[in-house]
C-alpha cells in the first residue's frame, strides 16, 4: 500500500503527521483529536476560532503542518476564508473542510473554485473515514 | 360626420379648398363668357360673310336663269317669220320647253298688239284671243318706243298673279337702215315661282330670306305675297318693320337702290341681330334689280345662348366640384381625426397594456424574488437543521464509539471522564432545545401556540435567564464569562403574561447578545410605560450590549426565520420570540447603539 509506504517515511522522518484541527465545537475537536492521535500515526493540534489558527499557521515554516481540516460554520472568520488565508500564504496546503453541510457542489465552486467535492468531510464523521481521506491526503 | 377639431392647419386646408374653388368657377364664369361672346362674334361673322356670299351667288344665278330667257327673247325677236307663223311656232314652243322650270310661256305679239302665237298653244286656238288687244301693256308700249327689250317690274295681270315680263321688239331693217317694229316677243315669269326657286338655292343652313325689289323700289318678290308688287315705302311694307331698325332699314333698302352692293347688321329688340346683304342684278349689262338676303343671327345667338347656358352650367359645375371637394375634405379631416382618435386610444390602450405588463413584470420579479428568497431560506434552514442536529450528534457518538471498543478490547470495565459524560449531557441538551425550537415553529406556524398566562415578577425571570446562562456559559466559554459583565438592577415588576415563553424570549434575547459580545457588558433593563391614549400600562424589557452590533444585511429581516448570522444558532430564536410576544400583543424591536453593540426590546401589555 502506498499510502503506508508514505506514512512510513514520515515515520523515517521520525515525525508524526501533524494534523490541525479548527472547529467552534469544543466537543467535536476533543473526539477528533483523541480518535486521531490513539492510532499513533498522526499528532493534532486543534483551534476553536479560524483567526487562532492562521495564527499559528504563520507563526511555523510552511510544511508544518501536513494536513488542514477545517469546519465550514464557525463565527468570524470561516472555514472558507480561512482556506484562502493559508492558500495566500502557502498554496501547496493541503485542506479538507468539515461540514454538517448538505454538499452542493456549485454552491461551494462558486465561493471557492478550486475546491473539489472530495475535499469535503461530512458530519457526523465517521472517524475510519476520516483516518482514511487523511491518510490519502497525505499519499498525494 | 364626426365633429372636426378646427385646428390652424384645418383650417388654412378649408380656407384653400374654398378659395380655390371660388377662383375656378370666377375663372371658368370670366373665360365661358368671353368663349360666348368670341364664338357669337365668330357665328355673326360668318353668317354675315355666307349672308353676302349667298346673296352674291344667287344675283349670279337669277343672270344665270334671266339670261337664257333674254336670249331666248333676241334670238326669237330676230328670226320670227310672218310669213311662216307655223314654223316660228315650233321654234317658240322649244324655246318655251328649254325654260319651262320657270317661264309661263312665250308670246309673240304683232305691232298692233295681237297676239300671234303662244307657245304650245294651238295656231287654232289662237284665233279666239285675237280680239284682245294688248298694245297698251308696258311690255307692248315700251319696247315700241325705245326699240329695245324691257324688264317688268311685278306685274299683275286679270287672274291677281304677279308676273315679271320680259320683251324683246321685233325690228325689220330695210336697206336703207330704216327700222321697221314689227312687233314684240314676249316671256312671262311667273314670280311666286322665281322666288320659290331662288329660296330653294339658297343654302338651308342660312335661315333667311330672299327678296326682290326693282330699281323703283317695288318689291317684285317677297315671301309675303301681299308685298309684291308694293313700294317699299308704302304703308303694307313699312308696318311690317320693327320701329326700332325702320330707320337704319330704310336706309339700306335707299342705298341699295343706287345699284351698289353691301351688307349692314340691324340689331332687333332682345338683342337678336339680323344681317341684310343686297346685291344689284345686272341683265345684259342693265342695272334691273337689286336681290336681298336677310339672314337673321338666330344661330350665333342660339350659340351665345348655348354657350351662355354652358358658362353656367360649368361654373354650376366648379361649383358643384367645389362643394364635393369641400365634402371630401371635410371627410377627410374627419377621417383622420377618427384615425388619429383611434390610434390615439390604440396608442393608450398598448400604453396601458404596456404598464399592466410591466406591472405584472414588476408582480413577476417581486413574486420570483420571493421565491428566490424562500428558496435561499430553504436551503438555509436545511443547512443550519443539518449543522445543529448533526453537531450535538457527533460527540455523543465519538464517546460512545470510544467506549464500546474499549469493551470490544475485552475489558469488563472502562474509565469514563466527567467530560465524557458532561459532553454527551450537553449535546444531547442541544439537541433537546433544538427539538423544542422546531416544535414551537411547528406550532407558530400552525397557529396554535398557546398561553398559559399567570400573574409573575419579572425579576425573578431575568435573574434566573442570567444563572442559566452564565451556567451554560462555564461549561462552553469560560473564558467570555471572565470578560463580560451582565448588568441588572433587580426590581419587582408584575405582570401578567405566559411565564415560561417570557423567559424564553429573555433567555434567547440574552443568549443571542451573548452570542457576539466577546468581551465588555451586557446591561438588562425594565422600565413601565403608559400609553395615554389607550390607557394600557406596557412592562418595556431592554437588553443592550456592547457587540458587534446587528449586520445592517440582517437588520430589516432580523426578526424572520434563518435571518441569523450566527454560526451556533438556529436562527429560529428571534422568530420565536416575535411571535411570543406577538401573541401577548406587545411589541419586539432592535437597533444598533451610536457607540457599539445593539439593543434589542419587547414590551408587553403589564395585565
Amino acid at each position: 500500500m502506498t499510502s503506508e509506504i508514505e506514512i512510513n517515511s514520515y515515520l523515517k522522518n521520525n515525525r508524526l503527521a501533524r494534523i490541525m484541527v479548527v472547529d467552534d465545537e469544543k466537543d467535536i475537536l476533543r473526539i477528533i483529536k483523541r480518535d486521531l492521535e490513539i492510532t499513533n500515526e498522526f499528532q493534532v493540534e486543534t483551534f476553536s476560532t479560524g483567526n487562532e489558527a492562521l495564527i499559528s499557521f504563520k507563526s511555523h515554516e510552511p510544511g508544518y503542518y501536513d494536513i488542514i481540516i477545517t469546519d465550514i460554520r464557525m463565527p468570524r472568520m470561516n472555514g472558507f476564508e480561512l482556506y484562502r488565508n493559508i492558500k495566500e500564504t502557502s498554496p501547496n496546503t493541503k485542506i479538507a473542510f468539515i461540514t454538517a453541510f448538505e454538499i452542493n457542489k456549485d454552491e461551494f465552486t462558486k465561493v471557492l473554485p478550486s475546491i473539489d467535492v472530495k475535499d469535503f468531510i461530512i458530519k457526523p464523521i465517521d472517524m475510519n473515514d476520516l483516518i482514511f481521506k487523511i491518510k490519502s491526503m497525505l499519499s498525494m | 360626420m364626426v365633429g372636426i377639431v378646427l385646428s390652424r392647419n384645418n383650417i388654412f386646408l378649408l380656407i384653400l379648398v374654398i378659395g380655390v374653388g371660388i377662383s375656378l368657377s370666377f375663372l371658368s364664369y370670366h373665360y365661358s363668357g368671353l368663349t360666348a361672346d368670341q364664338i357669337a362674334d365668330v357665328a355673326s361673322n360668318d353668317i354675315r360673310s355666307n349672308a353676302i356670299i349667298e346673296t352674291d351667288g344667287l344675283s349670279r344665278t337669277l343672270i344665270h336663269i334671266i339670261d337664257p330667257i333674254s336670249t331666248n327673247l333676241e334670238i326669237l325677236s330676230n328670226v320670227v317669220n310672218y310669213s311662216n307663223i307655223e314654223g316660228t311656232q315650233v321654234l317658240i314652243d322649244q324655246v318655251q320647253n328649254s325654260t319651262k322650270g320657270l317661264t309661263e310661256g312665250y308670246y309673240w305679239i304683232d305691232e298692233n298688239g295681237r297676239i300671234v302665237s303662244i307657245s304650245n298653244v294651238n295656231l287654232s286656238s289662237i284665233y279666239s284671243y285675237g280680239y284682245i288687244n294688248l298694245s297698251n301693256r308696258e311690255y307692248f308700249v315700251i319696247p315700241k318706243e325705245t326699240m329695245s327689250k324691257y324688264y317688268s317690274s311685278a306685274i299683275e295681270s286679270i287672274d291677281k298673279i304677279p308676273r315679271l315680263y320680259i320683251s324683246f321688239p321685233i325690228i325689220e331693217k330695210s336697206n336703207s337702215s330704216k327700222s321697221t317694229f314689227k312687233g314684240v316677243i314676249v316671256s312671262s315669269i311667273k314670280i311666286h315661282e322665281l322666288g320659290t326657286f331662288l329660296q330653294n338655292e339658297l343654302t338651308p343652313q342660312v335661315a333667311s330670306n330672299v327678296g326682290l325689289m326693282d330699281k323703283n323700289g317695288v318689291i317684285i318678290y317677297s315671301r309675303n305675297p301681299a308685298l309684291i308688287g308694293k313700294n317699299y315705302l308704302d304703308t303694307e311694307f313699312q308696318s311690317l318693320i320693327p320701329q326700332e331698325i325702320k330707320g337704319p332699314y330704310n336706309s339700306i333698302l335707299e342705298r341699295s337702290l343706287q345699284g351698289s352692293s353691301g351688307a349692314d347688321d340691324l340689331l332687333l329688340m332682345g338683342g337678336n341681330k339680323t344681317t341684310i346683304t343686297y346685291q344689284p342684278v345686272y341683265i345684259g349689262g342693265k342695272y334691273i334689280w337689286t336681290l336681298f338676303v336677310s339672314a337673321p343671327h338666330q344661330l350665333a345667338t342660339e350659340v351665345g345662348a348655348l354657350i351662355n347656358d354652358q358658362k353656367n352650367f360649368s361654373t354650376l359645375m366648379v361649383l358643384i366640384i367645389g362643394i364635393v371637394a369641400l365634402g371630401i375634405a371635410f371627410l377627410i379631416l374627419s377621417w383622420n381625426k377618427q384615425l388619429e382618435s383611434a390610434v390615439n386610444s390604440r396608442t393608450i390602450e398598448l400604453k396601458e397594456a404596456n404598464k399592466s405588463l410591466q406591472e405584472n413584470n414588476k408582480l413577476l420579479e417581486l413574486a420570483n424574488e420571493k421565491l428566490s428568497i424562500h428558496d435561499r431560506m430553504q436551503k438555509e434552514f436545511i443547512n443550519i437543521a443539518a449543522h445543529e442536529l448533526r453537531t450535538p450528534i457527533m460527540p455523543i457518538l465519538g464517546d460512545a464509539i470510544f467506549l464500546e471498543k474499549q469493551f470490544e478490547a475485552g475489558k469488563k470495565e472502562v474509565m469514563v471522564d466527567k467530560e465524557q459524560v458532561s459532553s454527551i449531557i450537553r449535546n444531547a441538551k442541544r439537541l433537546k432545545r433544538l427539538a423544542s425550537d422546531i416544535l414551537d415553529i411547528t406550532k407558530i406556524e400552525s397557529q396554535s401556540l398557546k398561553l398559559n398566562k399567570e400573574k409573575f415578577n419579572i425579576k425573578d425571570v431575568i435573574a434566573s435567564s442570567i444563572s442559566d446562562i452564565k451556567v451554560q456559559m462555564n461549561s462552553s466559554n469560560p473564558e467570555q464569562l471572565k470578560n463580560l459583565q451582565i448588568n441588572y438592577n433587580p426590581k419587582d415588576v408584575f405582570v401578567f403574561a405566559d411565564k415560561n415563553r417570557i423567559t424564553q424570549v429573555i433567555f434567547n434575547l440574552l443568549s443571542n447578545s451573548i452570542k457576539f459580545t466577546e468581551s465588555g457588558s451586557i446591561t438588562i433593563d425594565v422600565i413601565l410605560e403608559k400609553d395615554q391614549t389607550k390607557n394600557i400600562h406596557y412592562v418595556v424589557v431592554s437588553i443592550s450590549d456592547s457587540g458587534q452590533g446587528i449586520d445592517s444585511e440582517i437588520l430589516p429581516r432580523l426578526f424572520t426565520k434563518f435571518a441569523s448570522k450566527s454560526f451556533e444558532g438556529t436562527g429560529l430564536g428571534l422568530f420565536i420570540s416575535k411571535s411570543i410576544i406577538h401573541s401577548h400583543y406587545g411589541e419586539i424591536w432592535a437597533y444598533n447603539n451610536h457607540e457599539c453593540g445593539a439593543t434589542f426590546c419587547f414590551k408587553i401589555p403589564q395585565q
